[in-house]
């Protein structure tokens, strides 16, 4: 009986659609969820002889989940491709710098998956929907990566190369001193989730699976979590200044931020056993520079005496120049290759 | 300012009118085209990348690559890539009719404008 723990993620980029890449880059253990082939079965509602119905088809055939792995260092900029579509790589040795943008198209993807040892499946032509990077306070960071693709195809035997990528990833105290808001280190965010939405969706065609996946209108939020120290960011949100004066009315304005570097930029970097950032280095980097926040969410009182905590929703629009969120990963990969 | 000698021939990309930019040497820049293929773009030793597609363009854009602007050298028929040095401001020509008082005259008053 096989174990279910038994199982791994691989992931490579398609040179084009309809063409499988024909070799994994990365393989990844699974920490949650899953990637499936998905079919559709239509009642036929025609009469019949009796009340029973009269039979079914097969609508539609096609792959579909939302596999969560652990953020580490080398794969994690497969996913960031996937879900922001342009890549940029600078450096002539260890460690590579990639920066990824958002771009109008998304990468078609290939995908496998090894479950128990027993069922081996490759996922051509798919494209990323969205990408949830989460980062919390006595965890590692994860990536949920939500996946569609347009066919699954049965494999005889895993795919064993390459070697999966272990080791440890990314986690939350990375982040020391480098999760800024307006320029500024938020020591007490205990968490920080950030989603990228990127509105991918089937367009039907004339076969079983669809013709192709098209991006939609791309979608970045942040949330975190952290202690209300002042009413600042509450009255700056509500009131439009930091000190309103005695009955000021609510704004009608966006709470944008500032800063230098303007909005969020979050910073995790893998530190060695002494807590000194490792060399080569090997960090992500996220920006966002045009940020509103669009709620934030425990400004109430308790029973029980603990601190003030918020909940904070930040939103990402489009800047007056350049990318909404850039991606940043120094690390041992010299290129994420389409083949 | 980095100045670099490059080819005699003007890149491709270049002569279709897209406009030549700055990376960094050796660097590389790729994304899915609309159509689902993988395009790679990337910089020669100067660091000097050169857009071949609108798409290119766009992403090199985005990217915030700064332009190229290329001159051609008096000499020898080589083509010189001067990198990130924005074309001189050439104030236009001021063009008057009349006699030399009148022209003074109307300088004076455009001293006192807002």
């Amino acid at each position: 009986m096989p174990a279910g723990n038994i199982g791994d993620l691989a992931v490579a980029i398609q040179a084009a659609k309809g063409t499988p890449a024909p070799a994994a880059l990365f393989r990844v253990p699974i920490t949650g969820g899953g990637l499936n082939p998905t079919r559709e079965v239509t009642a036929l509602e025609g009469s019949t002889a009796n009340r029973v119905r009269m039979g079914a088809f097969v609508a539609r055939a096609r792959a579909e989940g939302s596999p969560t792995i652990y953020a580490m260092p080398d794969s994690l900029g497969a996913f960031l491709f996937a879900a922001l579509g342009a890549k940029a790589v600078t450096g002539a040795a260890d460690p590579y710098e990639h920066t990824f943008t958002l771009a109008p198209s998304q990468p078609y993807m290939t995908f496998w998956r090894n479950v128990g040892g027993i069922q081996f499946e490759r996922f051509p032509d798919c494209k990323v929907s969205q990408l949830v990077l989460r980062s919390a306070e006595g965890a590692a960071m994860t990536a949920e990566i939500g996946i569609i693709g347009l066919r699954a195809q049965n494999l005889v035997a895993a795919v064993g190369t390459p070697a999966l990528e272990v080791g440890i990833p990314f986690v939350h105290y990375d982040a020391e001193q480098q999760l800024l808001v307006e320029g500024t280190p938020v020591a007490s965010m205990s968490s920080v989730t950030t989603t990228i939405t990127t509105g991918a969706t089937v367009i039907p065609g004339d076969n079983l699976g669809g013709y192709a996946i098209a991006e939609g209108m791309v979608g970045i939020r942040f949330e975190t979590s952290q202690l209300i120290e002042d009413g600042a960011l509450w009255r700056r949100l509500h009131y439009g200044s930091a000190t309103p004066g005695d009955e000021a009315a609510q704004t009608r304005g966006l709470l944008e931020l500032g800063g230098a570097p303007a909005g969020l930029s979050l910073k995790w970097t893998k530190r060695n056993n002494a807590g000194v950032a490792v060399t080569p280095e090997r960090s992500l980097e996220i920006n966002a520079p045009r940020i509103v926040i669009a709620n934030i969410a425990g400004m109430e009182t308790n029973n029980n005496g603990e601190p003030l905590r918020a909940t904070v929703t930040y939103d990402a629009y489009q800047p007056g120049s350049g990318s909404a969120l850039t991606a940043i990963l120094r690390n041992a990969v010299a290129t994420y290759p389409a083949t | 300012m980095a100045e670099t000698t490059g080819p005699a021939e003007r890149p491709e990309g270049a002569e279709a009118g897209y406009t030549l930019r700055r990376g960094e040497p050796s660097a590389s820049y790729g994304y899915a085209a609309a159509d689902g293929t993988y395009r790679e773009i990337a910089a020669d030793d100067a660091g000097v990348v050169t857009p071949e597609t609108p798409e290119d363009e766009a992403i090199l854009n985005a990217f915030g690559l700064d332009q190229v602007r290329e001159v051609r050298t008096p000499s020898g028929g080589t083509t010189t890539r001067k990198i990130a040095d924005p074309e001189p401001v050439v104030p236009a020509p001021i063009t008057t009719e009349g006699p030399a008082d009148d022209q003074a005259a109307t300088e004076g008053a455009a001293q006192e404008g807002d």
